[in-house]
């Protein structure tokens, strides 16, 4: 699944450490979510979206 | 298995904290090596001496020479890289993600010394000829005491840790890790019926507790590098 978290984190100039703290997770994991090889769950997709206030398919989308 | 991975670059530690792990590192990769390494050269006196070299002999060397190449490889990959200006880095989710790292470091080092605790009791305390990792453990004689003090710290070890550490990681690592434990769990599923077969069929010796366990650990070590390459 596509999606625009990297685009976003770099709005904020945000690290990938940084971003993880804020949603809880390792850096890996937003590694992994950033470049699609990993599909977050949907608790994580919805802290993802509060962090960025925005909705989940603002952000996630499986036809980009 | 838990993944607990430090960062790719920098360490997101203060430099006392820095010192404090590669101090932590130094001792425990040095006694899990000097565990294995004591333990290998004591197989090898002992394979020597009985003057025949099995296959398993062969492949039990190579387990443990196998292990000591996975610490060196763990001490290179946890070893903190400290870049200038990059420990007081500022932000409310990297002084987080400094904060788990540090947490999850603490993990290692524990894990490592219960380890080393382990191999150098059995080692300094063994009353017997048996070895814990060299296949003859039936010969093994601890005194009752440490055989309970033992037998809680791997309890801790092998079961509470791992439990533990599974409420620790994110999604993510959980994904890798459920892959890792699956293909532990399968190749011994698998394993035992197959090698009791081949030795039913006078191709291979029969199925032993350490090789069971060995496959499930091998098993599981090599899922977890194929879901970490892979995820």
């Amino acid at each position: 699944m596509k999606n625009r978290l990297k685009v976003l984190r770099a709005e904020r100039d945000w690290s990938q450490a940084e971003l993880a703290g804020r949603l809880d997770v390792s850096r890996q994991a937003v590694n992994a979510i950033e470049t699609g090889k990993h599909d977050p769950s949907l608790p994580l997709a919805f802290r993802i979206a509060r962090l960025f206030d925005m909705r989940i398919e603002e952000i996630f989308d499986d036809e980009l | 298995m838990t993944n607990f991975d430090p960062p790719r670059t920098g360490t997101g530690m203060t430099e006392g904290a820095t010192m404090l792990v590669r101090f932590a590192i130094v001792i425990g990769g040095f006694i899990a090596l000097l565990f294995l390494g004591a333990t290998a050269v004591g197989f090898v006196h002992a394979v020597a001496d009985g003057g025949n070299t099995s296959a398993r002999d062969v492949a039990i060397i190579g387990g443990i020479l196998l292990a000591m190449a996975g610490i060196l490889y763990a001490i290179w990959r946890l070893w903190p890289r400290a870049t200038p200006g990059e420990a007081h880095s500022s932000g409310p989710g990297e002084a987080r993600t400094r904060q788990r790292n540090r947490t999850q470091m603490l993990y290692i080092g524990l894990a490592a010394a219960i380890g080393g605790v382990i191999g150098l009791a059995t080692g300094f305390f063994d009353q017997g000829d048996g070895n814990l990792f060299g296949g003859n453990w039936e010969d093994l004689k601890l005194p009752p005491l440490l055989a309970l003090v033992l037998a809680g710290l791997l309890v801790g070890a092998f079961i509470v840790l791992p439990l533990y550490g599974f409420r620790m990681i994110d999604d993510y690592k959980r994904e890798q890790n459920f892959i890792a434990f699956t293909g532990g769990c399968v190749s011994v599923l698998a394993g035992f019926p197959v090698w009791a077969v081949l030795h039913a069929g006078g191709f291979v010796p029969p199925p032993h507790a350490f090789g069971i366990f060995a496959i499930a650990y091998v098993s599981m070590f090599a899922s977890f590098i194929y879901a970490r390459w892979r995820l």
